[in-house]
């Protein structure tokens, strides 16, 4: 078996940077969700414009 | 008063019982089962597949038993009682019902099961209570069970699907008190077992009592 | 800046993994006979366990609220809630069974805790079920609700009997996980594996709050079709 040691360093590295990296995904998802939802919004405040509530 | 109700709940389904659709079709069910067991087993088994096999033609029947109870419910019944009664009435006297159903049946069963495949138990007095205790306790989570099942569409693959997981934990217990039962063990030992088994019982009516008014309106 | 100010806890969450990575490999371990440097596992594997009860817990929550207030919201959040905390349970089965396999030579044993994973995992499967079979919208998240009170109480007290009984048997042969409890008290370990659960329950907590927000602009998106 491999001795823990310099050669461990090297799986550190991996996991790291993957979890760096998922973790950079989701805080790019989130900014594209703050923009879709904004979207959404603006959509639906202007349906109920184009029909008033009382319709 | 909730007690009257009921007993009134329970006579009413006592009445339907006189069209013996549930039991006997669980009755049918339950023959047909072991004799297939008995002809796939060739009448030998060892002690821990009759114990357990015992326990999965059991559960299935309780299965089967109580979602016929709440489906048989023609949709005009149900708001019936909505106008007159409080929903805990309703389920209590659904599980009541269930809980006596299955003990007939249960009972019946085991004579039938031991009939084809012999009969290994040591302390019958501890297996018998055992069952009909753990019965009980099928009814109790099954009841609510098919309450929601009896809702959805799917009726009956969906009730197994629910009730399996939520089922286990009882039907582990039951068959552990069971094997005991069948190797000759005191009641005292079995004693705290059983307590859990009581203990389930007493969850998930006091569940099924504070979750049923939110479903039983169509 | 209060976007910092919203958002340090996922920071936080990253850090501590990132730590947990760094420290859970490169510190020094208890060896215990044959698991030895696996033990580390546990940093990892039952992070997904306790991030998995969390998110299911507050699942509960979300059924609960749904049922005092009826807000489609509620509702909304508890599937959400149960999705993730499947996908948690799902990765937990997978690291243990790994793990199983390297110790004891299958991917299953006959143990509570393992049983106990799996009606967990039977349960909320069942919910997701339950949910498609139901067209109604207000009847499904009312009766998905009150299945997921009762399931999650029937549940947690499975997960409570089980140790107790697993003494109490007669017959023997039910592995136990002797490794598994004089090894996490180990002071070596015990600096790692609390940072290593707070930051997996913050990981499961933000991508719950991901898969909402997803959730909920599907339907804002579904109810601005259907009525144009």
């Amino acid at each position: 078996m491999i001795e823990p040691g310099e050669k461990m360093i090297v799986v550190v590295i991996v996991l790291s940077l993957i979890l760096v990296g998922i973790a950079s995904f989701m805080f790019y998802l989130e900014r594209r969700l703050a923009r879709a939802e904004k979207e959404l919004k603006k959509l639906q405040s202007e349906k109920t414009r184009e029909n008033p509530e009382g319709v | 008063m909730p007690g009257e109700i009921n007993t009134m709940i329970r006579k009413e389904l006592t009445l339907e019982w006189r069209q013996k659709f549930a039991f006997n079709g669980v009755l049918l069910y339950l023959v047909s089962t072991v004799f297939v067991c008995y002809l796939s087993f060739s009448g030998i088994i060892d002690v821990p597949t009759w114990n357990s096999l015992f326990w999965v033609i059991m559960l299935f029947a309780a299965i089967n038993a109580s979602l016929k109870s709440f489906i048989q419910e023609r949709d005009g019944r149900l708001l019936y009682y909505y106008t007159l009664l409080k929903p805990q009435a309703v389920i209590n006297a659904k599980i009541v019902y269930n809980a006596l159903l299955m003990t007939t049946l249960s009972l019946t069963g085991l004579f039938v099961y031991i009939a084809f495949l012999g009969n290994p138990v040591q302390n019958p007095v501890l297996f018998i209570f055992n069952l009909v205790l753990g019965v009980i306790g099928f009814s109790s989570v099954l009841s609510m069970v098919s309450a929601i099942a009896s809702k959805a569409r799917n009726n009956f693959t969906l009730m197994a699907v629910l009730s399996f997981p939520l089922v286990l934990p009882l039907l582990l217990v039951l068959i552990r008190v069971s094997a005991a039962a069948i190797d000759g063990a005191a009641l005292r030992e079995q004693a705290p077992n059983l307590l859990v088994v009581l203990l389930l019982i007493a969850i998930t009516m006091v569940l099924s009592n504070i979750l049923f008014p939110y479903i039983w309106k169509e | 800046m209060t976007y910092l100010r919203n958002n340090w806890w996922k920071l936080l969450g990253v850090l501590l993994l990132l730590y947990v990575i760094a420290g859970g490999l490169l510190f020094e371990a208890p060896q215990l006979p044959v698991i030895r440097e696996t033990v580390r596992n546990i940093y990892f594997h039952v992070g997904m366990w306790f991030s998995m009860m969390f998110i299911l817990f507050m699942a509960l929550i979300f059924s609960l609220r749904y049922l005092r207030y009826f807000r489609p919201e509620d509702d909304l959040k508890a599937l959400s809630a149960v999705k993730t905390g499947l996908v948690f349970g799902t990765l937990g089965l997978f690291t243990g069974m790994v793990w199983a396999h390297n110790t004891w030579g299958s991917f299953w044993v006959n143990d509570p805790k393992l049983n106990g994973a799996a009606v967990g995992m039977l349960t909320y499967l069942a919910y997701m079920v339950l949910r498609g079979s139901v067209d109604d919208a207000d009847k499904k998240a009312r009766l998905a609700a009150v299945y997921n009170v009762f399931a999650f109480v029937l549940f947690f007290v499975f997960i409570m009997i089980l140790p107790r009984l697993a003494q109490d048997s007669i017959h023997p042969g039910i592995d136990g996980n002797p490794a598994l409890s004089t090894g996490d008290l180990d002071p070596r370990m015990r600096k790692v594996f609390f940072p290593a659960i707070a930051g997996w329950m913050i990981m499961a907590w933000w991508i719950f709050r991901i898969y909402y927000r997803i959730t909920l602009l599907r339907k804002g998106l579904e109810e601005l079709n259907e009525n144009d």
